[in-house]
């Protein structure tokens, strides 16, 4: 239950970051670095706002900054839950 | 007095500090901001814990056996936060550099003063999430169990607006906005474009000065790509788009050495741009036609706009606690900590008296009384214990203009007859004369009317009970001329109602008022001086009497009549 959900996390955040940057959906993996991707930090703020509308959960406003990898988000939002 | 579990909230934004403190049984003992004791308005980097204003209240609710709970007013510090996510767009990034170190200051230090005054006594520091803050002070004092509870401010946690539902008086949160989004931070823009200044609040002056603004497509087009709203939720656009926009707006707008005027057309469209983008709000959270409204935040003191939702929107009762802005948080913090104390999740009761502050007779020492008696050079100074809402009313009659302080000082930024400055609004002139003489403040700015609440339908166009000045609401014509003291320049009047019940000693005054053949209506301004915070000591008071054109005060029962 908690790979599937941490997999359905995985998966918004990949499809959030195309959403806001040019790189191509393949590139972004789950031990992808946030560093890396280059997000700016208001698309980091705005994205965690939708993972708390979408999984129900409260985010920590410093969740995306602190976590290094998607796979690491994934695991405090089902931390959070 | 003394209590044994005293939960102390502290409003720690770093601006609007406040101390309130809960009682054993969940009630409101106590609640002032701090701007009050030092008489520095909005009280910038001043701690709510201030040691001198501690000094002067804590020691009446705490004694030996007393435990103490302190209850901070958010979760964070905003500084750790990347600057762009803080007020955005709208504000300067120095601007936004100061706000958060004054946060971050306040959240880190409040509570030191009152570890050093009780020690051990402090049994534990907690700290509660924004806008939750705001949504259950505002919840407390909510003549209704059920209802929407909306957020609306510069910024919270990690956005500026959050919707909750009250029912059954629990609270849960339905959403909250991210991001920088934020009405708060476009009203203080507003306000800078219009050449006032936001940081000592001077939105008022915005929403005063638009009743001389007219329609401008333009100008309110522009202002109205300043925000968006999505599902209830606040954003800003792009900020290159922002500074074109600001480019064009700027021309509308006005230096502070300019005439005031030449920005009520900015003024005017920036407050139907304000409206539009609340409408937005309401519409999307309001399901069903039959909800109760609670709004609250510092928003919520957009009157102009609240007299607004009953015609617009379809709301059965509307609420807008006394102190909706930060310094309210204080009572929201304290509260969360009594109810964590005592396990429940159920938002007390509270009686909805603003009456939460210093009480002058704690004040009006018997010296300080002699020496006003023994020393003075006034004409009339007497003690009327029996009569003096009729010997207020009397002068008033007269064409006299009087300072009161009696009783308890109000919780929030209106003052609602215990620190007021009264008068008769029938006379031709008296908003010039007070705005002038006894204000020292721009003659366009509005007074309030007092009515009794059983009159609001015979003097306005809706039924609105209005027991803090929460809203403003169009006069009937038929008295638009017969009390032109409280009639602003858009024929409307943010209007506070009173009855015997909650305002026994206002109503004596209204009551024989009327009976000398007035129309039961009184002007009622705060009693202060312009870019002073409401007066709080005797002598404050007697500072205003000496130096202005006031002619008279009551200080409890004592009158001084120049």
């Amino acid at each position: 239950m908690n790979n599937l959900k941490e997999n359905d996390i995985i998966e918004f955040v990949r499809l959030k970051i195309v959403e806001r940057t040019d790189i191509d959906i393949d590139d972004i993996t789950e031990e992808s670095s946030l560093e890396e991707i280059g997000l700016g930090s208001l698309d980091v703020v705005l994205i965690s706002g939708e993972i708390e509308d979408e999984f129900k959960v409260e985010v920590d406003p410093m969740m995306m900054f602190e976590s290094k990898t998607l796979k690491e988000v994934a695991s405090r939002v089902i931390a959070s839950k | 007095m003394s209590l044994k579990q005293c939960h102390i909230g502290l409003s720690v934004s770093g601006h609007d500090p406040a101390i309130a403190i809960i009682d054993e049984k969940g009630e409101v003992a106590f609640a002032e901001a701090t701007e009050r004791f030092v008489q520095q308005k909005r009280a910038w980097g001043i701690l709510p814990d201030h040691p001198e204003h501690i000094r002067s209240i804590l020691p009446k609710y705490i004694d030996n056996n007393s435990e103490i709970f302190i209850a901070k007013t958010w979760l964070s510090s905003k500084r750790e936060l990347p600057l762009n996510v803080s007020g955005g767009f709208m504000f300067e990034d120095n601007d936004i550099k100061w706000l958060l170190g004054l946060q971050s200051y306040s959240f880190n230090e409040a509570g030191n003063n009152i570890r050093h005054l009780y020690g051990d006594k402090v049994k534990k520091d907690e700290c509660f999430d924004h806008h939750l803050t705001h949504a259950v002070n505002a919840s407390y004092s909510a003549p209704f169990s059920n209802a929407l509870c909306l957020v609306i401010d510069g910024e919270g946690e990690v956005g500026a607006a959050s919707l909750y539902r009250l029912e059954s008086r629990r609270l849960k949160r339905i959403w909250r906005s991210w991001g920088p989004g934020s009405l708060g931070s476009y009203y203080g823009l507003l306000t800078k474009l219009c050449g006032f200044d936001w940081r000592v609040g001077e939105e008022w002056k915005v929403m005063g000065l638009a009743a001389y603004g007219k329609f401008d497509i333009s100008i309110l087009d522009n202002l109205k790509k300043l925000v968006q709203v999505k599902n209830g939720k606040l954003f800003f656009p792009p900020s290159k788009e922002v500074l074109d926009l600001l480019v064009e707006l700027r021309k509308s707008g006005r230096e502070h050495n300019e005439d005031i005027m030449k920005a009520s057309d900015l003024a005017f469209n920036g407050q139907l741009a304000y409206s539009y983008f609340l409408d937005q709000i309401l519409k999307s959270i309001q399901l069903e036609s039959d909800e109760n409204l609670i709004l609250t935040g510092g928003c919520a003191l957009n009157s102009a706009y609240n007299g607004t939702i009953i015609k617009n929107h379809n709301f059965k009762n509307i609420h807008v606690p006394s102190a909706p802005a930060d310094d309210g948080n204080a009572v929201g913090a304290a509260l969360l900590s009594w109810m964590k104390y005592n396990q429940t999740n159920k938002i007390p009761s509270g009686d909805g008296s603003p009456y939460l502050g210093t009480d002058i007779r704690d004040n009006l020492t018997k010296k300080k009384r002699q020496a006003i008696l023994k020393h003075h050079s006034f004409s009339r100074v007497e003690s009327c214990i029996a009569d003096s809402g009729y010997q207020v009313a009397q002068l008033l009659y007269q064409g006299k203009i009087i300072g009161i302080m009696r009783g308890r000082a109000e919780f929030g930024p209106r003052a609602l007859g215990n620190r007021s400055i009264l008068a008769d609004p029938s006379r031709l002139n008296c908003k010039e004369y007070i705005n002038s003489r006894v204000k020292g403040r721009e003659d366009y700015r509005p007074f309030a009317p007092v009515v009794f609440e059983k009159d609001i339908k015979r003097f306005f166009d809706y039924n609105l009970p209005s027991p803090y000045m929460s809203y403003t609401l169009p006069w009937k014509e038929d008295f638009l001329k017969k009390i032109p003291g409280v009639v602003h320049h858009d024929n409307t009047g943010r209007l506070q109602t009173i009855n015997k019940e909650r305002n026994p000693w206002l109503s004596s005054v209204l009551n024989e008022f009327e009976a000398l053949g007035k129309l039961p209506v009184l002007l009622n301004t705060s009693f202060n001086v312009m870019g002073k915070p409401i007066i709080h000591s005797v002598e404050d008071a007697m500072a205003v009497l000496t130096t202005t054109g006031l002619d008279g005060l009551l200080i409890d029962d004592l009158l001084i009549v120049k």
